[in-house]
């Protein structure tokens, strides 16, 4: 694979790659070093990616390692933004408007999961991947991750109605 | 879409059983602004999982990005943390290490040239006869000033005499009784206690 092709068939798995890490990691610029570092490990095995089912897989795995593996040495600041002017502070201009307090709540429901089921719910209902390719990438059955899926899914609905109603109370 | 089929593509959502192309219509529908008041609670859900896939990498990603790869630095990831130190505690043991192998190799702390040696071994017993006479001949030399530390001693055995002194002072010290019958001394007609 030469260059011409790296860009035109694995670069533009980049924003995937961003999101997936900053699931993980909860940092943005983290999150970007290790996307970087993830195309630099797939350009120097350039010869061998075509022996690949899909690069796609092998770059979503690898970026997980990668994050485990940054996780593991707990050498990172971890973004402290749990409050919502904060978060929009933090955020491009473009961007704010588009979250709302209500949608917030949601992002701050995800943030409160297990892992695991983070990283499952972005792959399903943020990047729209099939159970077979999650269950790949997060090396698991997919049974698991239709369950695991399912929690999720349950318990963000349970954390976002139990705040309305907790804010309603009290006003 | 019916609302009945949106709350049966609901049902199936939370448990994990609908298709990629079922959650794609659930997000078009909670996208637009007349969703009935009940199915309000799940709007910012499907509104949230739109709006996150469209959160990109900064500017400044694809350039930095493509300079590492054009370059073909690609190993050229910035050390730090643990790797920074591990490399730089490397360096420095080498630099020791090939330090400490100049310094002896140039034989800085080894005697440049050897002592002579006698071969002949009558020489060798005489030569050491004589360089212990020498030895022996200054020893005494210093021996004989000491001798002067005699008349330290006799000045020690004089003071042995103050020992006597002790003796008076302890005689003395039957004064003391004398204290307790000051009271009696100074306030007559009262007893001692």
């Amino acid at each position: 694979m030469n260059l011409q092709e790296f860009t035109s068939k694995v670069i533009p798995l980049r924003n995937k790659l961003f999101r997936f890490a900053k699931r993980y990691l909860e940092h943005t610029e983290e999150a970007e070093d290790i996307v970087q570092e993830v195309f630099i490990k797939l350009w120097i095995r350039r010869d061998k990616l075509d022996e690949y089912r899909s690069v796609e897989a092998l770059a979503m795995v690898t970026t997980k390692n990668m994050c485990l593996d940054k996780i593991k040495t707990k050498r990172y600041p971890v973004d402290p933004i749990d409050d919502h002017r904060r978060f929009l502070e933090n955020l491009p201009e473009e961007k704010r408007r588009d979250y709302s307090d209500e949608i917030f709540k949601v992002h701050q429901a995800m943030k409160s999961l297990p892992k695991q089921q983070q990283m499952i719910m972005q792959l399903r209902d943020i990047e729209g991947y099939d159970f077979e390719s999650i269950a790949e990438t997060m090396e698991m059955n997919e049974n698991a991750v239709r369950v695991n899926l399912s929690r999720a899914r349950k318990r963000v609905r349970e954390i976002i109605t139990t705040t309305k109603i907790y804010d309603y109370q009290r006003n | 879409m019916t609302t009945k089929e949106i709350e049966a593509l609901l049902a199936s959502y939370y448990e994990g059983e609908t298709s990629l192309r079922e959650e794609h219509l659930l997000k078009e529908f909670f996208q637009k602004d007349d969703v009935p008041a009940h199915l309000q609670e799940h709007k910012p859900i499907f509104g949230f999982f739109t709006v996150e896939a469209t959160t990109t990498v900064s500017p400044e990603f694809e350039p930095s990005l493509q300079e590492k790869l054009g370059k073909g630095r690609v190993v050229s990831m910035k050390p730090t943390g643990r790797r920074l130190i591990l490399s730089l505690s490397l360096a420095a043991s080498i630099i020791l290490i090939a330090g400490l192998i100049t310094v002896f190799k140039l034989g800085i702390f080894t005697p440049s040239q050897p002592y002579g040696t006698i071969s002949d071994p009558q020489l060798a017993y005489l030569e050491a006869r004589n360089a212990l006479f020498l030895v022996s001949s200054k020893f005494n030399n210093g021996l004989n000033k000491m001798q002067h530390l005699e008349a330290f001693n006799t000045g020690v055995n004089r003071a042995q005499k103050l020992q006597s002194f002790r003796t008076g002072i302890d005689e003395l010290n039957k004064f003391n009784q004398l204290d307790q019958y000051q009271p009696i001394i100074i306030t007559p007609g009262r007893a001692p206690r």
